[in-house]
């Protein structure tokens, strides 16, 4: 599983010493310049940060006014509770799975409560944490638009968030006044690799029948024996780029969709059911399956679309396959706009 | 528990109470639905995240995981048929 946010410590771990044992007045302490880098080459790479750190929450203050630091943290928890809860308050707060966070502490203390309170986190030392940021845990593939931009993405989102708890009307009115708007259209050769990145990155809302390599994704996308559907989202707050897509074979029994995905950050809008609608309305009615816990969510939107099971795998090596009667689909809601030319 | 052993109407009123907890609404409204109503789409609508927590409870309290045992998820149906795959399983 690639990692999608670094949870770090601050005292021993980013910066030498105690911030609270300061003087008064005195300059924040510089993160170490080893740090440092990790955090800019994982930031390029699309990875998040975060912090929990056992402190006063007054040096939330310090770290949003520290040159090298401010704006960097997103759902940040500095307080005295245990850090196996904080862990799981930022994991919530970006809406990524627990097993797509890696935590970092100096203290073996806080390492081992974080460990045993969430067995799915990667659990690092300082030095552990920046031998591992160029291998595979911290995915390796080429860095996309998406990726390097995923930071204001959350940025965004978070702003979002904000302008919905303030906003003076109901959540379908906010919804509407989003403008949301998802556009679907054929892949092309220049979005292999944020396709590549989406198989290797997405597993809620993904069905999981297949994990091509890029290579196969590139394939399949020249190839006109295959659809790949691929869907952007944009809304008032900005562009969301490639969130989801399709591969579908085409066979004399008809068209299989052998891989659907979705990003989790557009998850909540109603896009998986989107994706399903423009595959359903283009005649796809059946589909490559591998059930997992992770993929619950995207199998209750396979099943109110009525996507039912034909069969269970027999070969455990291969998905289960879903199929659809021709049957109406339930209305998508009138708050998002599906352009599917 | 063992398998059987579950009690179709004790199941269900724990099953309202569950749906009364994942959806916010008002538990007496969740007691008042018809054993028919559908969970997904039109009827409950729980959305995928409120269904992803209903099922962890039914998890968690009857030992029954859903998830793994209904690949297409027919349980979902209705109330009455996620109160009958629990009763069946647990």
């Amino acid at each position: 599983m690639t990692v999608k946010c670094v949870v770090w410590d601050l005292d021993g771990t980013v910066w030498d010493g105690v911030a609270l044992e300061l003087a008064p007045g005195a300059a924040p302490p510089p993160v170490r310049p080893a740090v440092l880098r990790a955090m800019d080459v994982l930031t390029a790479r699309g990875v998040l940060h975060s912090v929990a750190s056992r402190t006063e929450p007054a040096t939330a203050d310090l770290v949003a006014a520290h040159p090298q630091l401010a704006g960097r943290f997103l759902a940040p928890q500095f307080g005295w509770g245990d850090k196996g809860s904080a862990v799981a308050r930022i994991a919530a707060s970006l809406g990524i799975d627990l097993s797509t966070v890696a935590f970092v502490d100096d203290d073996p203390y806080e390492r081992a409560e974080v460990a045993a309170a969430q067995p799915s986190v990667l659990v690092f030392t300082p030095s552990e944490l920046l031998a591992a940021v160029d291998g595979p845990a911290f995915g390796t593939g080429p860095v996309t638009a998406e990726s390097a931009a995923r930071h204001e993405l959350y940025v965004r989102e978070q702003r979002r968030r904000h302008a919905e708890e303030t906003f003076a009307g109901s959540r379908e009115e906010f919804l509407r006044w989003c403008d949301m708007r998802f556009v679907v259209g054929p892949a092309t050769a220049a979005d292999v690799p944020r396709l590549a990145e989406l198989v290797r990155r997405t597993n809620r809302f993904n069905s999981g029948g297949a994990a091509y390599s890029a290579d196969e994704v590139a394939a399949r996308v020249a190839d006109p024996a295959w659809w790949v559907p691929v869907g952007r989202l944009t809304d008032r707050f900005g562009d969301y780029g490639l969130v989801a897509a399709a591969f579908v074979s085409a066979k004399a029994s008809g068209a299989v969709a052998r891989l659907i995905m979705v990003s989790c950050r557009a998850a909540g809008r109603e896009v998986p059911a989107a994706l399903v609608h423009v595959l359903v309305s283009r005649g796809v009615r059946q589909l490559d399956l591998r059930p997992s816990e992770a993929n619950l969510g995207l199998r209750m939107v396979l099943r109110r679309l009525g996507f039912r099971a034909v069969a269970a795998a027999t070969d455990p090596a291969r998905p289960a396959r879903l199929e659809r009667a021709d049957e109406p689909l339930e209305d998508l809601p009138a708050w998002l706009t599906v352009e599917a030319p | 528990m063992s398998p059987g052993a579950a009690d179709a109407a004790e199941v269900e009123d724990w099953l309202r109470g569950a749906l009364a907890e994942v959806t916010g609404l008002p538990r007496a409204e969740v007691s008042a639905l018809p054993a028919d109503t559908p969970l997904l789409g039109d009827g409950l609508a729980l959305t995928s995240l409120a269904g992803v927590h209903l099922l962890a409870a039914v998890r968690t309290h009857w030992d029954v995981d859903v998830a793994l045992l209904d690949l297409g998820l027919d349980s979902l149906e209705s109330i009455a048929a996620l109160r009958d795959f629990i009763t069946t399983h647990a």
